[in-house]
């Protein structure tokens, strides 16, 4: 079987979560990085059933078709709901021919897809080992960017006054974490333990969600009024030369971002496809990108349904223990 | 007459009839030279294949001793006497079929054949004209030897030996090509070598079905997945140095005869920026130049990609001086910059390969001719601008600093030039992110090419990245074993 180690699975994931910060739509203040990186603990401590569960020898294919099919549902959701994010995020960031209309859009979009159906069916092993060198070169990028907004920052507009809460925050947190269901797929591949893969993952991601969102904040703060993705419009802003511009370095991260965290959401949805509907196994990786590009068309960004997107996410992260739970209930009874 | 045709003819005892088969099986060929005598007794015949074998030799070491052979009772006497009291050369095989006869007469072995034996005893007396041992001409170093592979097998074994004289290096002869009959020697050594790495190495050899074995391209695809591979997952070198290094790092590698390369397996991508001068010079030069190499793979490929899409996508990323200077240097080019740079692209490659397949005096002309001439006319007459002329030097230049990977850089330069100029860098990207998932999926008998950077492998980092000093890398007692993933 193909197995991946933590850091691979981190990677895969991690690579998802900072494309969904990057395309976070709407106002942002310290309180969403404090409401993302406590979200991100909380849902650690939710996925330590899930992990057990895995580490005594529980699969997915152990599941009910339900759960998979509840799974399925929410990675495909997720994924056309990154390819509306994708989408909508370039508006802010140049993409050539996307601005050239509808064929411009659908150009760039099959592109995309095409990239990521040749990346998702080279196997997860390939996949979590490029994933580890996009997400290592995507690190020292981001560091760039994060280093240059040290020079943009002002310490005052972690202070301004905002009418978010941690509750909200945190709601925002759990719907941009729509890799939760990929999560719940990929951690049956690692090798290692589960519970420690759980933990590395979840640290990193709220590291990085603190950090990125700290830094956006500091960088945008004042005029954060007029930005639609602050995330995006701080690493504009924060330019490390005085006559030179490096908009390319985010240009790229955000782009081969965007092709691992839709390849990802593929790779989930194929092996769902493949133990749900056995039938479709030989098109499985085509069948899943064609859902997601579809669902992208007609979706949009999620940032509308936070609830919503909170919820399913949720869902994704407790279903596998819960029906352990359930069935080791209906069990007992059976029994006595 | 087919192989298995000849192998299931025995040989005839009587003599006439023999030298009959071997004259109608060989169709009269003019080189195959027969020489009947008689010796103890009993009518013989030697068979040689002309200029496949050292005349002086035979003379000396066969001829002479065995005419002067008292008389024994009978053929099997005869050869038993010669097996057993003479020691007429040391490799000393024998033929019981006509397969086996003609392999051994076309490799350079002398042929006895007597009357009444259904058997023939040969005498390894080769001495075909080769090449000599000479300076490799590729993978060139400064500091360590400047002996290469040559052309004859069994040279290049002793090449090994004479670097490894341990015991535990092994050397498996074999026979490929239903035609050809060319000698394959597998090398390894045995306290080393993954023993499942061996086993799936011999099972792919095992596997070989062709007609001749002409270059290390017949064999590789066969020690290689199937799948679709941008870079070879099996290595190739010419110098005997550089080979034994790898098989004491636990690789195994396969010779050839007629071909002055090795192949070796498995091969990783950070071998191809290694050379044998980095472990002759201290550590810190030893980096430096690894991440030169880097470096220049890297503007190898991507340079003519990025100043492509910068100036037709992002002329923005530009500061404004640069921008003035390019814009002025662009003004006067009659063609959009993509086909400019594909042209030059383009036009190197058509002079590279001319000057290699030209006769080497009027190769250099050609050189001369293309890079002073053309070069500075399509300059002069406004139909290349100098900027555009440099990037793609440059490019050009870092891809001859890892020759190794030529052919991969050749292609994926025009691919990334044609992504770049039509999609900017949002094009670079997504076709990096399919090259790089390709490059990850190379693997073969289960060692990642992307080792020991993904998946990371701390054994082998000292190695890639940096270059420990040479106790430092001794005290880890390495072996290619370390980057097996299913070992993890």
């Amino acid at each position: 079987m193909n197995r991946i180690s933590k850091l691979q699975l981190a990677a895969l994931l991690l690579i998802g979560d900072a494309f969904a910060i990057f395309c976070l739509h709407g106002r942002i203040c310290a309180m969403t990085a404090v409401g993302f990186s406590s979200g991100s603990l909380i849902q650690l401590l939710l996925a330590l059933p899930l992990a057990r569960a895995y580490d005594r020898g529980r699969t997915l294919a152990d599941c009910g078709t339900i759960v998979r099919l509840v799974l399925l549902t929410y990675v495909l959701v997720w994924g056309g709901a990154l390819f509306a994010m994708l989408r909508e995020a370039s508006e802010v960031i140049y993409i050539p021919y996307e601005r050239t209309g509808i064929f411009g859009q659908l150009a760039v979009a099959g592109l995309v897809a095409l990239v990521c159906v040749y990346v998702s069916s080279s196997g997860i092993k390939a996949l979590a080992r490029s994933a580890v060198i996009a997400a290592g070169l995507g690190a020292v990028c981001v560091g760039i960017v994060v280093v240059s907004a040290g020079f943009q920052s002002d310490a005052g507009n972690l202070l301004r006054p905002t009418e978010s809460s941690l509750w909200r925050e945190l709601m925002r947190g759990f719907a941009a974490s729509g890799n939760l269901g990929s999560f719940v797929v990929l951690l049956g591949f690692t090798a290692d333990d589960r519970t420690d893969t759980a933990a590395l993952y979840f640290t990193c991601k709220a590291v990085l969600s603190g950090v990125v969102l700290f830094t956006a904040v500091l960088v945008t703060g004042g005029i954060m009024d007029v930005l639609s993705f602050p995330v995006i419009s701080a690493a504009q802003l924060s330019q490390p030369f005085p006559v030179q511009r490096t908009d390319s370095l985010f240009l790229v991260v955000f782009s081969v971002f965007a092709v691992y965290t839709a390849a990802v959401q593929a790779s989930a949805a194929e092996y769902l496809i493949a133990r749900t509907f056995p039938q479709l196994k030989r098109f499985r990786c085509t069948l899943a990108l064609m859902i997601l590009a579809a669902a992208g068309a007609v979706m949009s960004a999620p940032s509308q349904y936070t609830e919503l997107y909170a919820a399913a996410a949720l869902t994704a992260l407790l279903i596998v223990p819960a029906e352990g739970l359930l069935k080791g209930g209906v069990r007992k009874r059976e029994r006595t | 007459m087919t192989r298995n045709e000849r192998e299931s003819l025995p040989i005839l005892s009587g003599l006439r009839e023999n030298i009959a088969r071997i004259k109608q099986l060989s169709g009269g060929s003019s080189d195959v030279l027969v020489n009947e005598f008689t010796t103890g007794g009993i009518a013989c015949a030697l068979i040689c294949c002309e200029g496949m074998m050292s005349s002086q030799t035979a003379a000396e070491m066969i001829l002479s001793p065995i005419t002067g052979i008292a008389p024994q009772g009978s053929a099997d006497a005869l050869f038993r006497y010669i097996q057993t009291e003479l020691l007429l050369s040391t490799d000393r095989p024998e033929a019981r079929n006509y397969d086996t006869l003609f392999r051994l007469l076309n490799s350079g072995f002398a042929v006895l054949i007597a009357d009444g034996a259904d058997r023939a005893l040969a005498f390894g007396v080769q001495g075909y004209a080769t090449r000599g041992v000479q300076e490799p001409s590729g993978e060139g170093n400064i500091m360590g030897s400047h002996e290469g592979f040559t052309e004859a097998v069994r040279t290049n074994m002793s090449l090994i030996r004479r670097r490894l004289k341990s015991p535990e290096l092994v050397m498996e002869l074999s026979v490929k090509g239903e035609r050809s009959r060319t000698d394959i020697c597998l090398c390894y050594m045995r306290d080393r070598v993954p023993k499942r790495l061996l086993d799936r190495i011999r099972r792919s050899l095992e596997d070989i079905r062709l007609e001749s074995v002409l270059s290390t391209g017949y064999i590789r695809p066969f020690l290689e997945k199937r799948s679709f591979e941008l870079f070879s997952s099996a290595g190739i070198t010419e110098r005997p140095d550089v080979l034994c290094s790898k098989l004491i790092e636990g690789r195994a590698a396969v010779l050839i005869d007629g071909v002055p390369y090795a192949i070796t397996v498995p091969r990783l991508l950070c071998e191809s920026f290694h050379t044998l001068d980095d472990y002759a010079y201290k550590p810190y030069y030893a980096v430096f130049g690894r991440w030169l190499r880097y470096g220049a793979f890297i503007i190898a490929v991507l340079l003519p990609a990025v100043y492509t899409a910068i100036v037709m996508h992002h002329p923005e990323l530009l500061n404004s001086t640069l921008l003035m200077l390019l814009a002025d240097a662009e003004k006067s080019a009659p063609l959009p910059i993509l086909a400019e740079a594909l042209i030059v692209l383009l036009m190197y490659e058509m002079i590279r390969e001319a000057g290699i397949r030209l006769p080497k005096p009027v190769g250099g002309a050609v050189s001369i001719i293309s890079g002073l001439i053309i070069g500075d006319a399509a300059v002069k007459s406004g139909l290349v601008s100098t900027p555009l002329l440099t990037m793609t030097a440059l490019a050009v230049l870092g891809g001859l600093v890892v020759p190794d990977l030529a052919p991969q850089v050749t292609v994926l330069r025009l691919a990334f030039l044609i992504a770049g100029g039509i999609m900017g860098v949002f094009g670079i990207s997504l076709l990096a992110c399919a090259v790089l998932t390709n490059i990850c999926a190379t693997e073969d008998y289960g060692f990642p090419f992307t080792a020991p950077l993904s998946p990371f492998t701390a054994a082998g980092a000292g190695d890639t990245a940096v270059r420990l000093g040479m106790r430092r890398m001794l005290r880890r007692g390495f072996t290619v074993e370390a980057y097996h993933e299913q070992d993890k």
